[in-house]
């Protein structure tokens, strides 16, 4: 029987075991290993990077402007779920 | 300056069960959560890094002598926080395109009739999630970690079954063809009665 995997997808695309891995830089150098480059710092909404003196501000993203867009994503999956349940209507 | 013999001698004295939370967070959840993460994003997220930086401040706060018992439990929850921002930023990084699946169904290269439940189980772990995250403020609640969890699962499931450059295909088309009746045809209607009443005007 297989080991429940602690991960949703890092395991299963690189064939490795989380567990050998002690903290974020491990995972870090692993993924720049495979990509060919070193990751940058985003604000995870756009590709601006932040790195380098970069004019874009750290605190641009916050939590509330996360859990805001996190809220509207809510309410589009919730409308498709209610389209594809009454396609008719 | 405190000896360093006190630091080690003080952090021996942590709080074993508080210590152990943390260590549990870090490396059952936390690590898997960033793992996931950044093999989507393929870049760190600022706001991951701040609660990690938060985390940080509160240990060495903790070397520092300082209300040790609060601030591990401060790290920790900022620990926590961390692990849930990974899943929420990973879920946003993959929305768009799961929840518009049924306006471009073509694209859709997974088994149809299972679309709408796994969709409503997604809908339904992450109301599950966020109802708590609501209604108890500064929760740690490690079921709020498994709901995302399992609702990413799906959620990935359905995004790799969409055929990315087919979905985009199917966007622009329906963008271009809205434009004609929106814009063109009443362009075009508008053109011919000026030409007609230019004409009309110069014979008439």
């Amino acid at each position: 029987m297989s080991k429940e995997m602690k991960t949703i997808i890092f395991e299963k695309e690189y064939g490795v075991s989380i567990d050998d891995f002690e903290d974020t830089i491990a995972v870090d150098r692993f993924i720049e290993s495979k990509i060919g480059r070193q990751l940058e710092v985003t604000d995870g909404r756009t590709t601006f990077t932040m790195r380098g003196g970069n004019v874009f501000k750290v605190t641009d993203r916050t939590r509330e402007s996360l859990d805001a867009s996190i809220e509207k994503s809510f309410a589009a999956l919730d409308a498709q779920c209610k389209r594809l349940a009454h396609p008719n209507e | 300056m405190q000896e360093l013999d006190d630091v080690v001698r003080h952090v021996v004295q942590l709080d074993e069960e508080v210590a152990q939370g943390i260590f549990e967070i870090y490396k059952n959840h936390f690590i898997p959560a960033y793992s996931d993460l950044v093999v989507i994003t393929i870049n760190k997220p600022s706001v991951v890094l701040l609660e990690i930086e938060a985390t940080y401040t509160h240990l060495m706060k903790c070397f520092m002598n300082e209300d040790v018992d609060l601030n591990l439990k401060k790290a920790k929850g900022h620990l926590y926080r961390a692990s849930v921002d990974c899943y929420k930023l990973l879920w946003e990084k993959i929305y768009d395109v799961v929840t518009k699946v049924d306006e471009y169904r073509s694209s859709y290269e997974g088994v149809e009739s299972e679309l709408l439940n796994k969709l409503k189980e997604m809908n339904k772990y992450m109301m599950d999630a966020r109802k708590t995250e609501v209604s108890e403020v500064g929760t740690e609640d490690l079921e709020i970690l498994s709901a995302w969890k399992e609702a990413l699962t799906l959620g990935l499931d359905i995004f790799h079954s969409v055929n990315k450059a087919e979905m985009k295909k199917q966007m622009r088309k329906s963008r271009y063809s809205g434009l004609f009746p929106t814009y063109v045809y009443p362009m075009v209607v508008g053109a011919v009665f000026f030409i007609l009443g230019i004409v009309v005007g110069k014979y008439l």
